[in-house]
């Protein structure tokens, strides 16, 4: 009715003016090859004047009949045609391997593609999907230039995403703005829900967020329906994983071996609680280990003095060989479930989605379940001019188990270092701990994981916005969007006591943890847009945003519960009261307060610009710092279009690009400004009056405060190039850039005489990062055959500029061993720091005119690189021995098709950084007790004549790469550049085999659409590396100061081999 | 275009709001914490005070729990009596320290500095906030100020015994917002002004406490006498006497006019049932319950026997030396020839009893674990105490372990309540008898010594012998000792003070074995050079690991200053602090 009033105040209009203006109302239809296009932008060229395609393409609108229509739909290539008089004109889009008019969504408003001035990736959703992986974030490795992802192969685990490099010590983590909510997390949302991924790198782009985009940022936008009949999809998948690699670990003999000559070649008579020397070296295994040594028919081990209780330990176990690897890893499945509805008409529009994932971890005992619902709505009133609508998406999930990364006695180390001579399981089929002698101290491995089988980790999140859009004039709208980011956890912890291991009791425990926070987001904004004369186009917005976070937790335990069993261990009122203990505290606090803009102008789409402002005021500074302005500007020329390159037929679209901007970095933690104090015993208590129970409360330094920390910011320039070319098939898309942080906001290390709290961000130093993102592609399609092929490359050269006030030198994490790593200006963030080895000493001669380090040289050590040359090693000769940082990133992408088949390959890889290999200080030294690695034994020096004094020893094997076997020696493990490994490697993540079912299959069973595949992944990976995994996460997430030592492996799970099938279909 | 105008201006309105209120919108003042506000008060400065006794047992840090233990374990096995314990690879940072291997970057070195320039941070902290406190009597601030300074003499005299060039850092400099305004160069003598802190707690503190953790003006007395007797000897061990004097005047003052006695029983000073007893000047207190910590004895956790109910993690064992030192001939100690042969460890095959028949002194089974014999009441002592025989030997150290009375109270079995007796009597008779000998009156010296080792000869307080049960942990208790004991007194008058000085000394080894000590009094009489390279020959023909290690005159007295401290230290580019020429 509406269309038809409006249809006849066209004709009255065009009756009064006709011979004015010559308007007229001109019919059509949109359509692909696929058939009709509803919802295709029709627009009258250099106006605003547009109307969008019905369900079944059709059109109409009003023009000049002098003048272009321009047909436009996402993904498809723009087509203008000369209206010349036409009153009917039906148009077919071709689709756009380019989409250089896909509407990108570039802070608070959208921009079409090639009108980019900044430097702004898409990334294919698509093929984020072709991985399979708890979130985004892992899908997101290789695929986008100048986006470094580490991935946490754990089920439900993270990924590490570092854009362009380190920005700064402190935090380095990207803004991640999801439907215009933002967020710092990525968990828990579905990546099947995504509909499109822009990532900012560039200041220019992502100054619009001012204070938190220093790091990049990272804009979601999740499915929405599109205009036509509803659509209902159904996605799963099931796939096996298993570990890519496995352990390096001794047999229980070649473990007697290294133990009998660690002992000889130390100068000490071979000898050992359990194994059993010959002459020479021969390994006798006794029968049992506890008691140690035990023989069968001895005393000892009558099974009728099998104890295990308190008060009387006597578990008596049987040697064994066991591979712990083996034992602890497992074949797991993994299973995704996606049913997704959506459809829209021209007043409103829908979509819901449900998802389940469930994944196994390639260790026992450990998963993963996900199940979120998504609802995303949009409603039109007011003659379109008003809509109001929401996204959002509930999910819940729940971690079973326990796997740490990065932990000594994590079931993972305990594979390499747990004694093979040790059995899962004692005479009484009770677990067998290492009470035996020199049996070393690792837990259980197998019962590790077995005993945390029912630990949870529940969360829920709830993430979504509504918003409100009316246009109060002709492109001028008025938004108001309001987002809310809520996630509540729950862990429980059940505590099963373990009385086998050596160190062990009999108590059991419970604790139970509880954190929620929220995040609210409300966003206003005011949004312009008008062309005048045609060419010249102007687009603006101004808005406001607050923004308030809060998080709180709670946890508490018990102990001594009646029994063990998870429904008995899980509730704390069931254990002893007696036992109870309790905790509560803020977590996060924090507000945020802007103001911002941006201008666009472009003339003809050949000259653009753009210039953003924005203003922050932020809770975590103090009021003569508190706020700060970003500024940014850029220029961009699309030289295609100029009149000189319509010769030059092979270059289809050329733009240069010029940014620069500032962003801002506040990640300082909430209360920076103010010395806090704490009291709890641990650190504040002391019985004064002398009681044995119950020391009196006192007050610790819980922070110290700097309240002239004032911004961080990032001056970022960066020059682009975008270049499609022959006939659109082929593509180069190259950014160069540097980025200067100044002011560098980081919790300096203290003076220690200042004693010790948590240290506040202090403004220290400049940090430069270099580098340029390239990504090119190059596709055709020969009759029934076509192919694409894709990469990307990613370089960033970091360096610590200066660093001044507190510190000159910041070390990393220390672990058994000093600090790491270093930062220190000139040069990269975190380098390792350590010995340099240069060999191993092949004589005593050698040694003898090496410069002294103690009494430590010898033949069959390290040669320790004197590196101030003053005649003696010592600890002034540790220096920088290798980085963490790729000299390069990549991914490489090939897609084929055929007929109904598609193949797509996909890998990435890194190239050049080192990994500093923890693992090797407990495989490959005398360190615990427990098993060694292979390279300890056999590729060990070891002189040809080991009776004879070692002042004459001659070397058996010159080339040997790890130091002589010694009981005695306790140096050899310093950090070293033996700990340090060239960590390049190159993965085939991903390799799928798809067929599409054809339409007449799919008649038959009423479908639209239909894929099954298989697929392949991590099936190889080429790489030196002799860890599990080259791919190494960044310590702790919670820890500011994380960025301080990186590339460090302290024993994480490998990825997983997978073979997968799945199944798309799409109903009719 | 009216409602245009609305809109917009609703919209800014709206904006205008947010402005104003954003103020208030944007002041986070910290929840959760206590502010610099809250603690200005009598109360607040009381439980600051309280924060400060908290760093004397040496936790209280992050990131560690034990290398700043007060009883100096850490440090000991760098000395004659303790070995490093557990297996080869256990805290390489350990046997780095175990085997003259002093580098800057040690995690050890620097906790132990990291602890106790916290300590002296809590105890100056107090002093300054004292000063914004209004309502508070006179005599409550005096009590205050001198308990913090009392404790702040404390840190800098551990620091002093650990370091050659340590910094000292007062109330003077001390800004609590000023992180910068402690970073002292450490280019001055200390020891003046650890003395100045004893000297004015000594003046201000009561003679008794009604709170027994706290100093009294005998304890800040005997702590200013020990740092006295700290200056006695100079590094190649000759005695200066006018120290020695004042240190004897005040250790005079202790033992005629303080309220202290011996305990009947040596043990006594190693039990959780006789904590501040008649014999305790000053005891480090601990407090076990499910939530205590660090204040519970956990520093010294690690340092428990590798088997139930511990279990962990068989550090600071006992070394051959030590235990042949309690051999005594004729009922004294053996001072040059007690290492010429080596007290086995080998026990009866059926009886699993110690067949050592030679004579000891009682209180070696008081001091060290042994093969055969009851170890503190838990169970029959046995090589599967250690972690690994053939690395660290067969003895084990035993004075910290809680009685079994007071064991697991807490979560780990390893916590316990049992006070670190770090100044008692038998202390200041023996730091008198040490100054006694070098003002030349050794006779007063062998009175000194004998007081302490009649003590020792109760035969009450000997180790019962003990028969094994059918079980590991059962045993039966006999009313005969558990060796051949055999202590007496020096009976024949002392002329050579060379003599006097070694019985002195030697009688200290004894009597304050594995508590810490050693090789801080090895050092400060200067004599630890010719001591330990002794001692490394002798004990590196069991402990291979020892072999060819040196021990360097003029070095390894004192522990390197931590890179780390030296690298916080820049003030304008300039570190302050100082690396020890000798490193």
């Amino acid at each position: 009715m509406k269309k038809l009033l409006f249809t006849k105040i066209v004709f009255v209009f065009a009756l009064l003016f006709a011979s004015l203006t010559s308007a007229q109302t001109i019919t059509g239809n949109v359509s692909d090859k696929n058939g009709p296009l509803p919802g295709a932008n029709v627009l009258v060229k250099g106006t605003t004047n547009g109307t969008q395609t019905d369900f079944d393409g059709n059109y109409f609108i009003d023009a000049g009949s002098n003048k272009t229509l321009v047909f436009s739909y996402i993904g498809y290539k723009s087509l203008s045609v000369s209206i010349n008089g036409q009153t009917v004109i039906d148009v077919s889009l071709e689709e756009d391997a380019n989409k250089l008019d896909e509407v990108i969504v570039t802070g608070y408003g959208t921009q079409v593609k090639k009108d980019l001035t900044g430097a702004v990736t898409v990334v294919d959703t698509d093929e984020l999907l072709s991985v399979p992986a708890t979130t985004f974030a892992q899908q997101l490795q290789g695929r986008a230039a100048g986006v470094s992802v580490v991935n946490d192969a754990r089920p439900g685990g993270e990924a590490t995403v570092r854009i362009r490099g380190f920005g700064t010590l402190g935090n380095n983590d990207p803004l991640y703005i999801i439907d215009g909510v933002p967020s710092q997390q990525q968990s828990n949302l579905n990546p099947n829900d995504i509909e499109s991924l822009q990532i900012l790198k560039d200041a220019s782009a992502a100054s619009i967020y001012g204070s938190r985009a220093a790091n990049g940022v990272i804009i979601i936008t999740t499915k929405k329906g599109k205009l036509g009949k509803p659509s209902i999809t159904y996605n799963t998948f099931y796939g096996t994983q298993t570990a890519a690699k496995g352990a390096e670990a001794l047999n229980a003999t070649e473990l007697g071996s290294y133990l009998y000559l660690a002992d000889l070649y130390a100068g000490k008579t071979p000898s050992h609680g359990q194994y059993t020397f010959g002459p020479t070296g021969q390994v006798t295994i006794p029968d049992y280990v506890f008691p140690s040594r035990g023989s069968e028919g001895d005393a000892g081990v009558n099974p009728d003095l099998y104890s295990l209780r308190e008060g009387n330990i006597y578990a008596i176990t049987r040697s064994a060989d066991t591979n712990w690897w083996n034992e602890v890893t497992q074949t797991a499945p993994i299973i995704s479930h996606n049913i997704a509805a959506s459809g829209a008409t021209d007043m409103a529009n829908y979509a819901f989605s449900l998802g389940y994932f469930s994944q196994e971890s390639i260790m026992k005992f450990f998963s993963y379940d996900r199940i979120s619902l998504r609802a995303n709505t949009e409603f039109k009133a007011l003659n379109k001019k008003l809509s109001i609508g929401e996204n959002f998406t509930a999910s819940f999930d729940n971690r079973k188990g326990v796997l740490d990364n990065d932990s000594e006695q994590s079931a993972l180390s305990g594979s390499y270092k747990h004694h093979p001579l040790l059995p899962i399981y004692d005479i009484a089929g009770n677990y067998a701990g290492s009470r035996g002698a020199n049996l070393g101290n690792n837990f259980n491995p197998y019962a590790t994981m077995e005993r945390n089988k029912d630990d949870r980790t529940y969360g829920l999140r709830l993430l979504g916005n509504v918003f409100a859009d009316y246009e109060i004039i002709p492109n001028l709208n008025i938004r108001t969007s309001a987002g809310i980011d809520t996630r509540v956890s729950r862990t429980r912890d059940l505590g099963r006591p373990q009385p086998e291991y050596v160190e062990g009791n009999f108590i059991n425990s419970s604790s139970a943890r509880e954190t929620y926070d929220y995040q609210w987001t409300w966003t206003n904004t005011l949004t312009y847009s008008k062309s005048l004369n045609e060419v010249h186009n102007f687009k603006a917005y101004l808005g406001t945003e607050s923004i308030q976070l809060y998080q709180e937790s709670f946890g508490a335990g018990r102990q001594r519960f009646a029994f063990e069993t998870s429904n008995i261990l899980s509730f704390l009122d069931l254990g002893d009261a007696t036992t109870a203990s309790n905790y509560g505290g803020v977590n996060r606090d924090y507000t945020l307060w802007s103001q911002f803009g941006q201008f666009n102008y472009n003339y003809d789409g050949k000259y653009l610009a753009q210039v953003t402002l924005r203003n922050d005021a932020s809770s975590r500074f103090q009021l003569a710092s508190r706020s700060a302005v970003f500024p940014a500007a850029s220029l961009g020329w699309r030289v295609s279009d100029e009149k000189f390159m319509k010769n030059v037929s092979w270059i289809d679209n050329l733009k240069v690009r010029y940014g620069w901007g500032k962003t801002g970095n506040q990640e300082i933690g909430d209360y920076n400004a103010y010395t806090t104090y704490q009291s709890n015993i641990v650190t504040g208590g002391y019985p004064i009056d002398g009681s044995a129970g119950t020391p009196t409360i006192g007050f610790a330094t819980q922070s110290f405060g700097n309240p002239k920390a004032k911004w961080e910011t990032t001056t970022s320039n960066n020059f682009g190039i975008d270049l499609v070319m022959l006939d659109n098939k082929a593509s180069v898309t190259l950014d160069v850039f540097s980025q200067v942080t100044s002011d560098m906001l980081i919790n300096v290390p203290v003076t220690y005489t200042a004693g010790q709290a948590n240290e506040p961000a202090f403004n220290v130093g400049q940090m430069t990062n270099k580098g340029f993102d390239l990504a090119l592609s190059y596709g055709d399609t020969k009759g029934d055959f076509s192919y694409d092929i894709g990469g990307n490359i990613s370089v960033y050269k970091n360096n610590v500029d200066t660093l001044e006030g507190e510190s000159t030198r910041i070390f990393g994490q220390s672990r058994r061993i000093p600090a790491l790593s270093i930062t220190e200006a000139g040069s990269p963030i975190a380098s390792f720091y350590g010995f340099q080895n240069l060999g191993i000493f092949q004589t005593q001669a050698e040694a003898d005119a090496w410069a002294p380090y103690g009494d430590y040289n010898a033949p069959g050590k390290f040669k320790v690189a004197d590196i101030n040359n003053d005649g003696v090693i010592n600890d002034d000769d540790r220096t920088i021995i290798g980085t963490p940082h790729p000299d390069f990133t990549y991914g490489i992408n090939l897609n084929m098709s055929y007929k109904d088949f598609a193949l797509n390959v996909f890998g990435n890889g890194s190239q050049g950084n080192d990994v500093f290999n923890y693992v090797r200080y407990f495989a490959d030294f005398n360190t615990f007790q427990g098993n060694r690695s292979t390279r300890a034994l056999f590729d060990a020096w070891q002189p040809t004549n080991p009776q004879s004094a070692p002042s004459t020893w001659v070397a058996a094997n010159p080339n040997a790469s790890t130091p002589i076997m010694d009981a005695n020696d306790a140096v050899s493990s310093r950090p070293s550049t033996y700990l340090i490994e060239d960590g390049s490697f190159f993965r085939i993540k991903n390799i799928q085999l798809t067929y599409n079912v054809p339409s007449a299959i799919l008649n038959m069973f009423g479908l639209a659409n239909a894929q099954v595949y298989v697929q392949g992944q991590n099936l190889v990976t080429f790489t030196k590396y002799s860890g599990l995994n080259p791919e190494v996460q960044l310590g702790n997430t919670g820890d500011s100061n994380r960025n301080l030592t990186l590339g460090y492996d302290g024993g994480g799970q490998p990825v997983a081999k997978t073979f997968n099938v799945g199944l798309n279909i799409t109903l009719k | 275009m009216k409602k245009i105008t609305s809109i917009t201006l609703l919209m800014f309105s709206f904006i205008a709001v947010l402005i104003a209120c954003s103020d208030d919108f944007l002041n986070r003042q910290p929840l959760g914490q206590f502010s610099e506000q809250d603690v200005a008060s009598e109360e607040g400065v009381q439980s600051l005070l309280i924060g400060a006794y908290n760093m004397v047992p040496g936790g209280g840090l992050t990131g560690q729990t034990w290398h700043n233990d007060i009883h100096n374990w850490v440090f000991n096995i760098a000395s004659d009596d303790a070995l490093k314990g557990t297996d080869a690879g256990d805290q390489p940072e350990q046997s780095f320290i175990e085997s003259y291997d002093f580098q800057s970057f040690n995690v050890h070195i620097r906790d132990k500095w990291r602890g106790l320039y916290k300590g002296v941070m809590a105890t100056n902290n107090v002093i300054k906030t004292l000063e914004k406190v209004e309502k508070i009597s006179e005599a409550n601030k005096k009590q205050i100020i001198a308990e913090a300074r009392f404790l702040r003499g404390l840190f800098h005299f551990e620091a002093k015994k650990m370091w050659r060039m340590p910094t000292y850092v007062g109330d003077d400099v001390f800004e609590l917002n000023d992180l910068e305004s402690t970073k002292v160069p450490n280019d001055r003598d200390i020891w003046p002004l650890i003395e100045a802190d004893f000297l004015a707690a000594a003046s201000v503190l009561p003679a008794t406490q009604s709170e027994v953790g706290r100093p009294t003006s005998w304890a800040a007395k005997a702590f200013l006498a020990k740092a006295k007797m700290y200056q006695g000897w100079d590094a190649n061990g000759t005695a200066n006497t006018s120290k020695l004097a004042e240190a004897k005047t005040i250790l005079d003052d202790i033992i005629n006019n303080g309220p202290f006695s011996l305990t009947a029983k040596f043990e006594d000073n190693f039990k959780v049932s006789t904590r501040n007893n008649s014999e305790s000047i000053f005891e480090v207190q601990y407090a076990i319950s499910s939530a205590s910590g660090d204040v519970s004895n956990r520093g010294i956790g690690l340092a428990h026997p590798y088997i139930d109910p511990w279990g962990c993690c068989g550090f600071y064992q006992a070394s051959q030396n030590l235990v042949n030192a309690f051999k005594t001939e004729n009922g004294l100690p053996m001072l040059d020839t007690f290492n010429n042969s080596n007290v086995p460890s080998a026990v009866d095959p059926t009886t699993k009893l110690s067949v050592y028949n030679g004579t000891l002194d009682p209180r070696i089974d008081h001091s060290v674990g042994r093969p055969g014999i009851l170890y503190k009441g838990f169970k029959i002592y046995q090589t599967d105490f250690v972690r690994d025989l053939t690395y660290a030997g067969p003895f084990y150290s035993m004075k910290h372990v809680a009685e079994p009375e007071a064991f697991g109270q807490g979560g780990w079995g390893n916590l316990s309540a049992n006070n670190y007796r770090i100044m008692r009597l038998d202390m200041i008779y023996l730091w008198l008898a040490e100054a006694e000998v070098e003002l030349g009156n050794l006779e007063r010296a062998r009175q000194l010594v004998n007081t302490i080792r009649e003590r020792a000869t109760n035969t009450n307080d000997y180790v019962k012998k003990a028969l094994q049960g059918a079980e590991r942990n059962s045993f039966t208790v006999l009313d005969e000792p558990a060796a051949n004991y055999n202590i007496a007194l020096y009976t024949d008058s002392w002329s050579d003070p060379t003599v006097a000085r070694k019985a002195v000394r030697f009688e200290a080894r004894l009597e304050f074995a594995l508590e810490g000590h050693r090789y801080f009094d090895l050092t400060r009489w200067g004599i630890a050079s010719e001591v330990l390279t002794k001692y490394i020959a002798s004990e590196g023909q069991l402990r291979t690991y020892l072999k060819g290690r040196n021990f360097t005159k003029g070095k390894h007295e004192f522990f390197p200053i931590p890179i780390e401290a030296i690298d916080r230290s820049s003030l304008n580019g300039q570190a302050t602090l100082k690396q020890d020429p000798a490193y």
